[in-house]
Protein backbone atom coordinates (compact mmCIF):
# COMPACT_ATOMS: atom_id res chain seq x y z
CA UNK A 1 0.00 0.00 0.00
CA UNK A 2 1.46 3.18 -1.09
CA UNK A 3 0.57 6.21 1.25
CA UNK A 4 2.01 9.65 0.23
CA UNK A 5 0.00 11.48 2.57
CA UNK A 6 0.95 13.18 6.18
CA UNK A 7 -0.48 11.70 8.72
CA UNK A 8 -3.70 13.80 9.43
CA UNK A 9 -3.20 15.55 12.56
CA UNK A 10 -0.07 16.88 11.05
CA UNK A 11 0.25 20.06 9.93
CA UNK A 12 -0.27 19.94 6.36
CA UNK A 13 -2.47 23.18 5.95
CA UNK A 14 1.01 24.59 6.52
CA UNK A 15 2.22 23.40 3.08
CA UNK A 16 2.44 26.49 0.50
CA UNK A 17 0.77 24.61 -2.57
CA UNK A 18 -1.77 22.63 -0.95
CA UNK A 19 -5.15 23.98 -2.11
CA UNK A 20 -7.71 20.98 -0.22
CA UNK A 21 -6.99 19.72 2.91
CA UNK A 22 -9.10 16.95 3.90
CA UNK A 23 -8.94 15.52 7.66
CA UNK A 24 -9.82 12.34 9.04
CA UNK A 25 -13.67 12.98 7.55
CA UNK A 26 -16.51 10.29 8.64
CA UNK A 27 -19.64 10.39 7.43
CA UNK A 28 -22.46 8.19 9.03
CA UNK A 29 -25.93 8.27 7.97
CA UNK A 30 -29.20 7.02 9.21
CA UNK A 31 -31.30 5.19 6.85
CA UNK A 32 -34.84 4.40 7.94
CA UNK A 33 -34.79 0.17 6.78
CA UNK A 34 -37.88 -1.38 6.07
CA UNK A 35 -37.01 -5.00 7.26
CA UNK A 36 -39.86 -5.50 9.71
CA UNK A 37 -38.70 -8.41 11.53
CA UNK A 38 -41.67 -11.03 12.07
CA UNK A 39 -43.12 -11.97 15.54
CA UNK A 40 -45.34 -10.48 17.76
CA UNK A 41 -41.82 -8.74 19.17
CA UNK A 42 -41.15 -6.93 16.44
CA UNK A 43 -44.06 -4.90 15.96
CA UNK A 44 -42.90 -1.63 16.29
CA UNK A 45 -40.39 -2.48 13.78
CA UNK A 46 -43.11 -3.43 11.32
CA UNK A 47 -45.38 -0.41 11.96
CA UNK A 48 -42.70 2.39 11.41
CA UNK A 49 -39.64 0.70 10.30
CA UNK A 50 -36.13 0.10 12.20
CA UNK A 51 -33.30 2.69 11.54
CA UNK A 52 -29.89 1.69 10.56
CA UNK A 53 -26.44 2.85 10.31
CA UNK A 54 -25.09 3.32 7.48
CA UNK A 55 -20.91 3.85 7.56
CA UNK A 56 -20.11 6.09 4.11
CA UNK A 57 -16.57 7.30 5.05
CA UNK A 58 -14.57 5.97 7.44
CA UNK A 59 -11.99 8.49 8.38
CA UNK A 60 -10.54 10.01 4.58
CA UNK A 61 -7.39 12.53 4.82
CA UNK A 62 -5.78 13.55 1.80
CA UNK A 63 -4.03 16.55 0.65
CA UNK A 64 -4.23 18.17 -3.18
CA UNK A 65 -1.98 20.56 -4.37
CA UNK A 66 -1.75 22.88 -7.21
CA UNK A 67 -2.09 21.81 -10.58
CA UNK A 68 -3.36 18.21 -9.43
CA UNK A 69 -6.05 16.63 -11.29
CA UNK A 70 -7.40 13.55 -8.83
CA UNK A 71 -9.24 10.64 -9.96
CA UNK A 72 -11.52 8.59 -6.87
CA UNK A 73 -11.85 5.30 -8.29
CA UNK A 74 -13.71 2.62 -6.28
CA UNK A 75 -16.97 0.45 -6.03
CA UNK A 76 -19.95 1.65 -6.12
CA UNK A 77 -20.79 2.67 -2.68
CA UNK A 78 -17.30 2.53 -1.28
CA UNK A 79 -18.17 6.61 -0.75
CA UNK A 80 -16.98 8.38 -3.69
CA UNK A 81 -19.57 11.08 -4.29
CA UNK A 82 -20.26 11.59 -0.42
CA UNK A 83 -16.75 12.41 -0.03
CA UNK A 84 -17.18 14.93 -3.27
CA UNK A 85 -20.25 16.44 -1.59
CA UNK A 86 -18.51 17.21 1.69
CA UNK A 87 -15.81 18.42 -0.49
CA UNK A 88 -17.82 20.75 -1.96
CA UNK A 89 -18.90 21.43 1.07
CA UNK A 90 -22.67 20.52 0.29
CA UNK A 91 -23.18 18.05 3.40
CA UNK A 92 -21.56 18.15 6.75
CA UNK A 93 -18.91 15.12 7.97
CA UNK A 94 -20.39 13.17 11.36
CA UNK A 95 -16.45 14.08 12.05
CA UNK A 96 -13.30 15.87 10.77
CA UNK A 97 -12.83 18.84 8.47
CA UNK A 98 -12.07 20.26 4.81
CA UNK A 99 -10.44 23.28 4.67
CA UNK A 100 -9.90 24.92 1.14
CA UNK A 101 -8.78 28.33 -0.34
CA UNK A 102 -12.14 28.79 -1.80
CA UNK A 103 -15.63 27.03 -1.70
CA UNK A 104 -15.18 24.24 -4.43
CA UNK A 105 -17.54 23.82 -7.77
CA UNK A 106 -19.05 20.60 -7.74
CA UNK A 107 -20.18 20.26 -11.47
CA UNK A 108 -24.32 20.18 -11.11
CA UNK A 109 -26.11 23.12 -12.01
CA UNK A 110 -28.38 20.13 -13.06
CA UNK A 111 -30.47 20.53 -10.21
CA UNK A 112 -31.42 24.12 -11.35
CA UNK A 113 -32.27 23.77 -14.38
CA UNK A 114 -36.19 23.00 -15.31
CA UNK A 115 -37.30 20.55 -17.63
CA UNK A 116 -39.99 22.77 -19.15
CA UNK A 117 -38.19 25.67 -19.54
CA UNK A 118 -36.31 27.09 -22.61
CA UNK A 119 -32.56 26.53 -23.18
CA UNK A 120 -32.17 29.88 -22.89
CA UNK A 121 -33.90 30.40 -19.94
CA UNK A 122 -32.03 27.78 -18.35
CA UNK A 123 -28.63 29.66 -19.44
CA UNK A 124 -30.45 32.76 -17.14
CA UNK A 125 -31.48 30.77 -14.25
CA UNK A 126 -28.07 28.25 -13.90
CA UNK A 127 -25.73 31.54 -14.34
CA UNK A 128 -27.68 33.14 -11.65
CA UNK A 129 -27.59 30.01 -9.24
CA UNK A 130 -24.13 30.38 -9.79
CA UNK A 131 -23.63 33.70 -8.38
CA UNK A 132 -23.65 35.84 -11.47
CA UNK A 133 -24.84 38.98 -11.57
CA UNK A 134 -27.71 39.68 -14.96
CA UNK A 135 -24.46 41.40 -17.07
CA UNK A 136 -22.50 38.48 -16.52
CA UNK A 137 -25.04 36.43 -17.76
CA UNK A 138 -25.71 38.36 -20.69
CA UNK A 139 -21.44 38.31 -21.55
CA UNK A 140 -21.56 34.44 -20.92
CA UNK A 141 -24.39 33.65 -23.05
CA UNK A 142 -22.93 33.66 -26.31
CA UNK A 143 -19.81 30.96 -25.37
CA UNK A 144 -21.97 28.78 -23.58
CA UNK A 145 -24.73 28.34 -26.42
CA UNK A 146 -21.46 27.99 -28.48
CA UNK A 147 -19.95 25.26 -26.06
CA UNK A 148 -22.64 23.35 -25.63
CA UNK A 149 -23.70 23.34 -29.30
CA UNK A 150 -27.11 22.76 -29.39
CA UNK A 151 -27.84 25.79 -31.48
CA UNK A 152 -31.26 26.20 -32.89
CA UNK A 153 -33.05 24.21 -29.87
CA UNK A 154 -31.67 26.68 -27.41
CA UNK A 155 -35.41 28.60 -27.54
CA UNK A 156 -37.17 25.16 -27.24
CA UNK A 157 -37.76 23.51 -24.16
CA UNK A 158 -35.32 21.62 -22.39
CA UNK A 159 -37.33 18.47 -22.21
CA UNK A 160 -37.44 18.19 -25.84
CA UNK A 161 -33.85 17.83 -25.57
CA UNK A 162 -31.62 14.52 -26.11
CA UNK A 163 -29.67 13.81 -23.16
CA UNK A 164 -26.36 14.09 -24.76
CA UNK A 165 -28.09 17.77 -25.34
CA UNK A 166 -28.59 18.23 -21.96
CA UNK A 167 -25.27 16.91 -20.58
CA UNK A 168 -23.79 19.44 -23.04
CA UNK A 169 -25.67 22.43 -21.88
CA UNK A 170 -25.25 21.66 -18.34
CA UNK A 171 -21.53 21.32 -18.53
CA UNK A 172 -21.49 24.48 -20.11
CA UNK A 173 -23.38 26.34 -17.97
CA UNK A 174 -21.46 25.10 -15.23
CA UNK A 175 -18.01 25.67 -16.53
CA UNK A 176 -18.86 28.92 -17.56
CA UNK A 177 -16.73 30.37 -15.23
CA UNK A 178 -13.41 28.93 -14.90
CA UNK A 179 -13.32 27.66 -10.79
CA UNK A 180 -10.24 27.30 -9.26
CA UNK A 181 -11.24 23.67 -7.46
CA UNK A 182 -13.27 22.07 -9.85
CA UNK A 183 -15.38 18.37 -8.53
CA UNK A 184 -16.62 16.51 -10.97
CA UNK A 185 -19.08 13.51 -10.02
CA UNK A 186 -18.37 11.77 -13.81
CA UNK A 187 -21.93 10.38 -13.73
CA UNK A 188 -23.05 13.84 -14.72
CA UNK A 189 -20.39 14.32 -17.25
CA UNK A 190 -21.46 12.30 -19.93
CA UNK A 191 -21.17 13.05 -24.11
CA UNK A 192 -19.96 12.35 -27.33
CA UNK A 193 -16.25 12.66 -28.19
CA UNK A 194 -16.39 16.52 -29.29
CA UNK A 195 -17.58 17.02 -25.89
CA UNK A 196 -15.18 15.30 -24.20
CA UNK A 197 -12.29 17.16 -25.75
CA UNK A 198 -14.13 20.24 -24.80
CA UNK A 199 -14.38 19.19 -21.44
CA UNK A 200 -10.80 18.42 -21.04
CA UNK A 201 -9.83 21.98 -22.41
CA UNK A 202 -12.16 23.87 -19.73
CA UNK A 203 -10.64 21.03 -17.08
CA UNK A 204 -6.73 22.08 -18.44
CA UNK A 205 -8.03 25.39 -17.98
CA UNK A 206 -8.85 24.69 -14.31
CA UNK A 207 -5.32 23.47 -13.91
CA UNK A 208 -3.37 25.87 -15.36
CA UNK A 209 -4.89 28.29 -13.26
CA UNK A 210 -2.93 26.58 -11.04
CA UNK A 211 -6.40 25.28 -9.44
CA UNK A 212 -6.97 21.22 -8.75
CA UNK A 213 -9.62 19.29 -10.26
CA UNK A 214 -11.19 16.08 -8.88
CA UNK A 215 -13.07 13.45 -10.74
CA UNK A 216 -15.07 10.38 -9.24
CA UNK A 217 -14.89 7.99 -12.03
CA UNK A 218 -15.83 4.29 -12.84
CA UNK A 219 -14.00 4.23 -16.22
CA UNK A 220 -10.51 3.80 -15.49
CA UNK A 221 -9.68 4.49 -19.34
CA UNK A 222 -10.86 7.90 -19.54
CA UNK A 223 -9.39 8.56 -15.58
CA UNK A 224 -5.51 7.88 -16.72
CA UNK A 225 -5.68 9.97 -19.83
CA UNK A 226 -7.25 13.45 -17.63
CA UNK A 227 -5.47 12.74 -14.32
CA UNK A 228 -2.47 12.60 -12.80
CA UNK A 229 -3.18 11.28 -9.15
CA UNK A 230 -5.51 8.48 -8.12
CA UNK A 231 -7.34 7.75 -4.87
CA UNK A 232 -8.73 4.53 -4.34
CA UNK A 233 -11.90 4.47 -2.14
CA UNK A 234 -12.97 1.22 -0.53
CA UNK A 235 -15.61 0.63 1.99
CA UNK A 236 -14.83 4.22 3.22
CA UNK A 237 -11.58 4.47 3.60
CA UNK A 238 -8.34 5.39 1.19
CA UNK A 239 -7.03 2.10 0.19
CA UNK A 240 -4.47 3.43 -2.08
CA UNK A 241 -3.57 7.47 -2.89
CA UNK A 242 -0.19 7.65 -5.60
CA UNK A 243 0.37 8.05 -9.41
CA UNK A 244 -2.64 7.53 -11.07
CA UNK A 245 -0.54 4.42 -13.26
CA UNK A 246 -0.22 3.00 -10.00
CA UNK A 247 -3.49 3.25 -8.92
CA UNK A 248 -5.66 2.38 -11.47
CA UNK A 249 -2.97 -0.99 -12.37
CA UNK A 250 -3.92 -2.44 -8.60
CA UNK A 251 -7.38 -1.48 -8.51
CA UNK A 252 -7.92 -3.09 -12.25
CA UNK A 253 -6.58 -5.65 -11.07
CA UNK A 254 -8.10 -6.03 -7.99
CA UNK A 255 -11.36 -5.69 -9.57
CA UNK A 256 -10.79 -8.51 -11.96
CA UNK A 257 -9.38 -10.67 -9.32
CA UNK A 258 -12.53 -10.11 -6.93
CA UNK A 259 -15.03 -10.53 -10.00
CA UNK A 260 -13.62 -13.91 -10.24
CA UNK A 261 -14.24 -14.63 -6.62
CA UNK A 262 -17.38 -13.70 -7.06
CA UNK A 263 -18.23 -15.65 -9.97
CA UNK A 264 -16.95 -18.68 -8.09
CA UNK A 265 -18.99 -18.11 -4.92
CA UNK A 266 -21.62 -18.30 -7.35
CA UNK A 267 -20.74 -21.19 -8.89
CA UNK A 268 -19.86 -22.85 -5.45
CA UNK A 269 -23.07 -22.31 -4.46
CA UNK A 270 -25.32 -23.80 -7.80
CA UNK B 1 -3.98 34.45 -10.70
CA UNK B 2 -2.27 36.53 -8.37
CA UNK B 3 -1.92 34.10 -4.79
CA UNK B 4 -0.15 31.76 -7.24
CA UNK B 5 3.32 33.03 -6.55
CA UNK B 6 4.17 33.90 -3.25
CA UNK B 7 1.74 34.12 -0.52
CA UNK B 8 -0.28 30.92 -0.63
CA UNK B 9 -3.94 31.56 -0.25
CA UNK B 10 -5.56 30.54 3.30
CA UNK B 11 -6.88 27.32 3.86
CA UNK B 12 -10.48 28.03 5.56
CA UNK B 13 -13.63 25.65 6.45
CA UNK B 14 -15.97 24.37 3.77
CA UNK B 15 -18.33 24.21 6.50
CA UNK B 16 -17.89 26.98 8.80
CA UNK B 17 -21.40 28.71 9.30
CA UNK B 18 -21.71 31.97 7.79
CA UNK B 19 -22.59 34.97 9.91
CA UNK B 20 -26.18 36.74 9.73
CA UNK B 21 -24.91 39.75 8.03
CA UNK B 22 -23.10 37.85 5.55
CA UNK B 23 -26.23 35.65 4.70
CA UNK B 24 -28.49 38.52 4.21
CA UNK B 25 -25.77 40.19 2.02
CA UNK B 26 -25.34 37.15 -0.03
CA UNK B 27 -29.21 36.72 -0.51
CA UNK B 28 -29.41 40.07 -1.89
CA UNK B 29 -27.32 39.09 -3.93
CA UNK B 30 -28.99 36.34 -5.40
CA UNK B 31 -32.20 38.32 -5.70
CA UNK B 32 -32.09 37.60 -9.30
CA UNK B 33 -31.40 34.44 -9.09
CA UNK B 34 -34.62 34.50 -6.88
CA UNK B 35 -36.77 36.30 -9.22
CA UNK B 36 -35.18 34.17 -12.41
CA UNK B 37 -36.38 31.06 -10.27
CA UNK B 38 -39.80 32.85 -9.25
CA UNK B 39 -40.90 33.74 -13.38
CA UNK B 40 -39.61 30.17 -14.74
CA UNK B 41 -41.66 28.07 -12.30
CA UNK B 42 -44.74 29.93 -12.58
CA UNK B 43 -44.17 29.13 -16.29
CA UNK B 44 -43.08 25.34 -15.76
CA UNK B 45 -46.33 25.15 -14.30
CA UNK B 46 -48.59 26.32 -16.86
CA UNK B 47 -46.54 25.42 -20.44
CA UNK B 48 -48.46 21.87 -20.66
CA UNK B 49 -52.04 24.15 -20.09
CA UNK B 50 -53.59 25.17 -23.36
CA UNK B 51 -54.32 28.38 -22.14
CA UNK B 52 -51.04 29.08 -20.62
CA UNK B 53 -50.49 32.10 -18.58
CA UNK B 54 -54.07 32.81 -18.85
CA UNK B 55 -54.51 30.35 -15.82
CA UNK B 56 -53.42 32.97 -13.72
CA UNK B 57 -57.08 34.38 -13.98
CA UNK B 58 -58.40 31.58 -14.28
CA UNK B 59 -57.64 29.80 -11.61
CA UNK B 60 -58.46 33.00 -8.51
CA UNK B 61 -61.67 33.66 -10.65
CA UNK B 62 -63.58 30.06 -10.71
CA UNK B 63 -62.01 29.55 -7.25
CA UNK B 64 -64.50 32.35 -6.29
CA UNK B 65 -67.39 30.98 -7.97
CA UNK B 66 -67.19 27.26 -6.63
CA UNK B 67 -67.07 29.04 -3.24
CA UNK B 68 -69.52 31.79 -4.08
CA UNK B 69 -71.73 28.29 -4.99
CA UNK B 70 -70.98 26.52 -1.85
CA UNK B 71 -71.40 28.81 0.64
CA UNK B 72 -73.50 32.15 -0.99
CA UNK B 73 -76.09 29.72 -3.28
CA UNK B 74 -76.44 26.31 -1.62
CA UNK B 75 -75.58 26.93 2.43
CA UNK B 76 -76.61 30.56 2.32
CA UNK B 77 -73.99 31.80 4.88
CA UNK B 78 -74.51 35.18 3.77
CA UNK B 79 -77.11 36.63 6.53
CA UNK B 80 -76.29 39.55 7.44
CA UNK B 81 -73.58 39.99 5.65
CA UNK B 82 -73.60 43.28 3.06
CA UNK B 83 -72.42 42.57 -0.79
CA UNK B 84 -71.30 39.00 0.42
CA UNK B 85 -69.47 38.23 -3.08
CA UNK B 86 -66.57 40.37 -2.43
CA UNK B 87 -66.80 40.05 1.23
CA UNK B 88 -66.17 35.96 0.21
CA UNK B 89 -64.05 36.89 -2.50
CA UNK B 90 -61.69 38.96 -0.71
CA UNK B 91 -61.70 35.86 2.23
CA UNK B 92 -60.69 33.20 -0.15
CA UNK B 93 -57.73 35.11 -2.04
CA UNK B 94 -56.39 36.86 1.26
CA UNK B 95 -56.22 33.06 3.10
CA UNK B 96 -54.86 31.59 -0.15
CA UNK B 97 -51.96 34.28 -0.11
CA UNK B 98 -51.65 33.41 3.20
CA UNK B 99 -52.15 30.04 2.83
CA UNK B 100 -49.70 29.11 -0.14
CA UNK B 101 -47.00 31.74 1.04
CA UNK B 102 -47.05 29.20 4.47
CA UNK B 103 -46.96 26.42 2.78
CA UNK B 104 -44.30 26.65 0.32
CA UNK B 105 -41.96 28.55 2.37
CA UNK B 106 -42.14 25.32 4.49
CA UNK B 107 -41.51 22.80 1.63
CA UNK B 108 -38.25 24.96 0.43
CA UNK B 109 -36.02 22.83 1.81
CA UNK B 110 -37.27 19.21 1.40
CA UNK B 111 -38.72 19.90 -2.24
CA UNK B 112 -35.34 21.33 -2.66
CA UNK B 113 -33.15 18.81 -1.65
CA UNK B 114 -31.46 18.23 -4.73
CA UNK B 115 -30.63 21.21 -5.29
CA UNK B 116 -29.17 22.09 -1.87
CA UNK B 117 -27.17 18.79 -2.67
CA UNK B 118 -25.65 20.11 -5.67
CA UNK B 119 -25.08 24.04 -5.45
CA UNK B 120 -23.60 26.34 -2.90
CA UNK B 121 -26.17 29.41 -2.51
CA UNK B 122 -27.60 31.16 0.56
CA UNK B 123 -30.88 29.05 1.38
CA UNK B 124 -32.64 31.94 2.08
CA UNK B 125 -33.23 32.76 -1.58
CA UNK B 126 -35.52 29.43 -1.60
CA UNK B 127 -38.54 31.33 0.41
CA UNK B 128 -37.30 34.75 -1.11
CA UNK B 129 -38.30 33.01 -4.21
CA UNK B 130 -41.49 31.96 -3.05
CA UNK B 131 -42.63 35.33 -1.97
CA UNK B 132 -42.30 36.74 -5.43
CA UNK B 133 -43.80 34.32 -6.84
CA UNK B 134 -46.72 34.54 -4.66
CA UNK B 135 -47.26 38.43 -5.01
CA UNK B 136 -46.86 37.43 -8.91
CA UNK B 137 -49.92 35.23 -8.22
CA UNK B 138 -51.14 37.47 -6.16
CA UNK B 139 -51.53 40.41 -8.73
CA UNK B 140 -53.88 38.81 -11.14
CA UNK B 141 -56.15 37.94 -7.80
CA UNK B 142 -56.09 41.54 -6.79
CA UNK B 143 -57.36 42.11 -10.59
CA UNK B 144 -60.11 39.96 -10.46
CA UNK B 145 -61.01 41.22 -6.40
CA UNK B 146 -61.34 45.12 -7.82
CA UNK B 147 -63.78 44.20 -10.80
CA UNK B 148 -65.99 42.27 -8.85
CA UNK B 149 -65.91 45.23 -6.32
CA UNK B 150 -66.93 47.33 -9.46
CA UNK B 151 -69.15 45.24 -10.90
CA UNK B 152 -70.81 44.64 -7.15
CA UNK B 153 -71.49 48.58 -7.28
CA UNK B 154 -68.64 49.47 -5.42
CA UNK B 155 -66.76 52.92 -5.95
CA UNK B 156 -63.14 53.55 -5.88
CA UNK B 157 -62.38 54.77 -2.52
CA UNK B 158 -58.99 55.85 -0.75
CA UNK B 159 -59.31 52.85 1.87
CA UNK B 160 -58.35 50.60 -1.33
CA UNK B 161 -54.50 51.68 -0.51
CA UNK B 162 -54.98 49.21 2.38
CA UNK B 163 -54.39 46.48 -0.10
CA UNK B 164 -50.81 47.72 -0.04
CA UNK B 165 -50.03 46.74 3.48
CA UNK B 166 -52.27 44.05 3.71
CA UNK B 167 -50.52 42.57 1.06
CA UNK B 168 -47.17 42.84 3.22
CA UNK B 169 -48.12 41.80 6.38
CA UNK B 170 -50.15 38.58 4.87
CA UNK B 171 -46.86 37.17 3.32
CA UNK B 172 -44.74 38.45 5.76
CA UNK B 173 -46.62 36.38 8.59
CA UNK B 174 -47.21 33.67 5.96
CA UNK B 175 -43.89 33.83 5.57
CA UNK B 176 -42.18 34.01 8.48
CA UNK B 177 -44.77 30.42 10.34
CA UNK B 178 -43.47 28.39 7.08
CA UNK B 179 -39.32 29.24 7.41
CA UNK B 180 -40.60 27.89 11.18
CA UNK B 181 -41.55 24.36 10.13
CA UNK B 182 -39.36 24.17 6.88
CA UNK B 183 -36.43 22.17 8.91
CA UNK B 184 -38.62 20.03 10.72
CA UNK B 185 -40.67 19.42 7.44
CA UNK B 186 -37.36 18.63 5.76
CA UNK B 187 -36.54 16.40 8.57
CA UNK B 188 -40.02 14.39 8.92
CA UNK B 189 -42.62 13.95 6.06
CA UNK B 190 -45.27 14.05 9.19
CA UNK B 191 -45.25 17.74 9.43
CA UNK B 192 -46.28 17.68 5.67
CA UNK B 193 -48.63 15.43 6.50
CA UNK B 194 -50.00 17.50 8.92
CA UNK B 195 -50.25 20.60 7.83
CA UNK B 196 -53.20 20.42 4.98
CA UNK B 197 -55.35 19.58 8.06
CA UNK B 198 -54.46 21.95 10.28
CA UNK B 199 -54.48 24.86 8.02
CA UNK B 200 -58.59 23.48 7.11
CA UNK B 201 -59.41 23.84 10.68
CA UNK B 202 -57.62 27.05 10.72
CA UNK B 203 -59.52 28.19 7.40
CA UNK B 204 -63.03 27.45 9.03
CA UNK B 205 -62.03 29.11 12.04
CA UNK B 206 -61.10 32.09 10.34
CA UNK B 207 -64.76 33.18 9.02
CA UNK B 208 -63.62 32.97 4.97
CA UNK B 209 -67.54 32.60 4.39
CA UNK B 210 -68.84 34.62 7.39
CA UNK B 211 -67.41 37.31 9.73
CA UNK B 212 -66.49 35.82 13.00
CA UNK B 213 -66.32 39.50 14.39
CA UNK B 214 -70.25 39.63 14.63
CA UNK B 215 -70.74 35.74 14.42
CA UNK B 216 -68.81 35.32 17.78
CA UNK B 217 -69.22 38.93 19.42
CA UNK B 218 -70.38 37.89 22.60
CA UNK B 219 -67.63 35.33 23.31
CA UNK B 220 -65.38 36.43 26.45
CA UNK B 221 -62.36 35.12 27.38
CA UNK B 222 -59.73 33.42 25.70
CA UNK B 223 -62.07 32.24 22.77
CA UNK B 224 -63.07 35.35 22.23
CA UNK B 225 -59.95 36.84 22.02
CA UNK B 226 -58.85 34.35 19.45
CA UNK B 227 -61.80 35.44 17.28
CA UNK B 228 -60.92 38.74 17.48
CA UNK B 229 -57.10 38.71 17.07
CA UNK B 230 -56.69 35.57 14.77
CA UNK B 231 -54.39 36.82 12.70
CA UNK B 232 -55.46 34.08 9.76
CA UNK B 233 -59.08 36.24 10.53
CA UNK B 234 -57.43 39.91 10.77
CA UNK B 235 -55.92 39.81 7.44
CA UNK B 236 -58.87 38.67 5.94
CA UNK B 237 -61.05 41.56 7.81
CA UNK B 238 -58.35 44.28 6.39
CA UNK B 239 -58.95 43.06 2.54
CA UNK B 240 -62.69 43.36 2.95
CA UNK B 241 -62.63 46.51 4.90
CA UNK B 242 -60.47 48.25 1.91
CA UNK B 243 -63.76 47.70 -0.08
CA UNK B 244 -66.45 47.17 1.63
CA UNK B 245 -67.20 49.73 4.36
CA UNK B 246 -69.72 47.93 6.23
CA UNK B 247 -66.05 45.80 7.45
CA UNK B 248 -64.22 47.53 9.93
CA UNK B 249 -61.01 46.77 11.45
CA UNK B 250 -60.10 48.09 14.97
CA UNK B 251 -56.74 50.01 16.01
CA UNK B 252 -55.97 46.86 18.26
CA UNK B 253 -56.79 44.65 15.22
CA UNK B 254 -54.03 46.63 13.50
CA UNK B 255 -51.74 46.85 15.97
CA UNK B 256 -52.24 42.96 16.16
CA UNK B 257 -51.90 42.66 12.51
CA UNK B 258 -48.54 44.50 12.63
CA UNK B 259 -47.42 42.68 15.44
CA UNK B 260 -47.85 39.13 13.96
CA UNK B 261 -46.19 39.70 10.82
CA UNK B 262 -43.63 41.39 11.81
CA UNK B 263 -42.73 39.18 14.88
CA UNK B 264 -43.26 35.82 12.66
CA UNK B 265 -41.48 37.07 10.00
CA UNK B 266 -38.44 37.77 12.19
CA UNK B 267 -38.15 34.96 14.55
CA UNK B 268 -38.65 32.19 10.91
CA UNK B 269 -36.22 33.76 9.17
CA UNK B 270 -33.96 33.84 12.40
CA UNK B 271 -34.93 29.84 13.41
CA UNK B 272 -34.23 29.11 9.46
CA UNK B 273 -30.87 30.79 8.61
CA UNK B 274 -29.26 29.27 12.48
CA UNK B 275 -29.52 25.81 10.65
CA UNK B 276 -28.99 26.90 7.13
CA UNK B 277 -25.91 25.21 5.83
CA UNK B 278 -25.08 21.80 5.00
CA UNK B 279 -26.91 19.36 7.18
CA UNK B 280 -25.08 16.04 8.11
CA UNK B 281 -27.96 13.55 7.44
Amino acid sequence: MTDLLPAAGENSSGEANATIVVRDVVATYKVRSQRGGTGVANWRARLVGTVNEVHALRGVSFTARQGESIAIVGRNGAGKSTLLRIIAGLQKPTSGEVLAIEHPTLLGVDAALLPQISGARNITLGCLALGMTPEEVEQIRPSIVEMSGVKDFIHNPLNTYSSGMRARLRFAISTARTPRLLMVDEALATGDEIFRGRSQDRINSVLDGAGTVIIVSHSMASVQSMCTRGIWLHEGQVRMDGPIVEVSESYRAWAIAEDRRQRKLAQDRE
Amino acid sequence: MATLDGSAPALTSVHERTPLSRSLRDTWRYRHFAQQLAQSRIMASRTDNKLGLLWEFLNPLMTALVYYLAFGVILGTKKGIENFEVFLIAGVFTWALMSGTLVECSETLSKNARMILSMRFPTLVLPLSVIMRQLLTWLPMLVVLAAAALVTGEPLRATWLFLLPVTVLTVMFGAGVGLLLAHPAARTRDVAAFLPFTLRAWMFMSGVFYDPATRFADVGGPVGWFFHYNPGSVYMSITRSAFLPSVTVSANQWIAAVFFAVGMFVVGSLVFWRKEGPSND
